[in-house]
C-alpha cells in the first residue's frame, strides 16, 4: 500500500500539489534611491502645480486675447501719433498758403501714407505677437508632454533593469543554493567516507 | 491552477515608488492633454486655415488694416482742414474737392499697400510659425 502511494506521487503533475513546475514571477522591491527620487518627482510636480501651473494658465489667458481689437486699436493709434510726433508740426504749407502759395496739398497725405503703414505694420506686430505667444504655449506643452514620454520610457528602463535584476538574483540565489547543496553532499560524503571508508 | 495570481503583486512586495513614478507620469501626460494639446490644436488651425495658404487671422487682419488706413486719412484731412482754421483760412468748393481727391487717390494707394503688406507678412508668421514652434512641436510628436 504505502508502495502504491509512492508511484502515484511520482506520477502526479507537480501543480496538483500547488504552484511547482509554473513560471515563476519574481517581483523587483523598489530601493531606498528609488524611493527617494520618486518622493522628490513627487514634491516637485506639486510645487509645479501649485506655483507654475497657474501662471501658464493666466500666460495663456493672455495669449488667447492679445489679437483682441482693442490692442489693435491703441498699437494703430500709438503707431501713427508717434510718427506724427516724430514729423513736429504740420503747419508750414499753410504758412506758405497765407503768404501767396498754392494751397499745398503738403506732408498732410504723405504724412496719412506713413500713418497707415505704420498702424498696418503695428496691427501685424500685435498678431504676430499672439502667434509668437502661442508658439510658447506650445513649447511649454511639449515640454510637459516631453517630461510625460521621457517618464514613460525610464519607468519601462528600470522596469526591464528590475526585471534583469531580478532575473539575475534569482539565478545567483540558486547557484548559491546548488553550491549549498554541494558543500553539504561533499561534507556528507566526507564524513561517510571517513566513517565507513576505511 | 497555482499561477493564477501573478499578475497581482503580494502586499509584503514594496512598489511604491514605481506607482508614484507612474502616476506621475500619468497626470503629467493628462495635464499636457488637458490644458497644452486644445492651444496646440489652435495654433494648427490658425496657420493652416484658408486653404492652407493664409492663417484664418488673414481677414481680420486685412480688415483691421483698412479700417486704420481710412482713419488715418480721415484725421490727416481734418487736421489739414483744422489747421487752416486756426490761420483763419478755409477752402473753397474747387479746394474742397481737389483735397478729397489728393486725398483719396492716396488712400487708395495706401489700402493697397497695407493690404499686400497684411498679406504677405501673414505668409512669413504662418511660415515661421510652421518651421519654428510647430516645427519642435513635430519633431517632439
Amino acid at each position: 500500500m504505502r508502495l502504491f502511494k509512492f508511484w502515484i506521487w511520482l506520477l502526479s503533475p507537480p501543480k496538483f500539489y500547488g504552484g511547482g513546475g509554473g513560471t515563476t514571477t519574481t517581483y523587483q522591491q523598489d530601493n531606498p534611491q528609488q524611493q527617494a527620487l520618486a518622493n522628490v518627482a513627487n514634491q516637485k510636480y506639486d510645487y509645479y502645480q501649485a506655483k507654475y501651473v497657474p501662471l501658464e494658465n493666466q500666460w495663456m489667458d493672455t495669449v488667447s486675447n492679445m489679437n483682441n481689437q482693442a490692442n489693435h486699436n491703441d498699437v494703430s493709434g500709438m503707431a501713427a501719433n508717434t510718427l506724427k510726433q516724430s514729423q513736429g508740426p504740420q503747419t508750414q504749407s499753410v504758412g506758405d498758403s497765407m503768404t501767396g502759395g498754392r494751397l499745398q496739398r503738403g506732408n498732410y497725405v504723405d504724412m496719412a501714407s506713413a500713418e497707415s503703414n505704420a498702424a498696418s505694420n503695428a496691427d501685424m506686430g500685435v498678431t504676430d505677437r499672439m502667434l509668437k505667444g502661442q508658439e510658447g504655449i506650445v513649447a511649454m506643452g511639449q515640454g510637459q508632454s516631453a517630461g510625460a514620454i521621457g517618464g514613460l520610457t525610464d519607468v519601462a528602463s528600470q522596469s526591464v533593469q528590475g526585471q534583469n535584476t531580478n532575473a539575475s538574483n534569482v539565478f545567483d540565489r540558486q547557484q548559491a543554493i546548488n553550491g549549498t547543496y554541494g558543500t553539504g553532499l561533499g561534507m556528507a560524503a566526507a564524513a561517510g567516507i571517513n566513517k565507513y571508508g576505511s | 491552477m497555482g499561477g493564477s495570481s501573478s499578475n497581482s503583486v503580494p502586499s509584503s512586495v514594496d512598489m511604491v515608488a514605481s506607482q508614484k513614478n507612474a502616476d506621475l507620469v500619468n497626470e503629467q501626460w493628462a495635464d499636457y492633454q488637458t490644458r497644452f494639446q486644445p492651444q496646440e490644436a489652435n495654433l494648427i488651425n490658425e496657420v493652416n486655415g484658408n486653404g492652407g495658404l493664409q492663417t484664418t487671422l488673414l481677414p481680420q487682419a486685412l480688415a483691421q488694416a483698412s479700417a486704420d488706413n481710412s482713419n488715418v486719412f480721415n484725421s490727416e484731412k481734418n487736421q489739414q482742414n483744422r489747421d487752416l482754421s486756426r490761420y483763419g483760412q478755409a477752402m473753397n468748393d474747387e479746394q474742397r474737392q481737389q483735397q478729397g481727391t489728393q486725398f483719396g487717390i492716396a488712400e487708395s494707394a495706401g489700402a493697397a499697400n497695407a493690404n499686400n503688406t497684411t498679406i504677405q507678412t501673414d505668409q512669413d508668421m504662418k511660415n515661421t510659425v510652421m518651421s519654428g514652434g510647430l516645427g519642435a512641436a513635430s519633431g517632439a510628436v
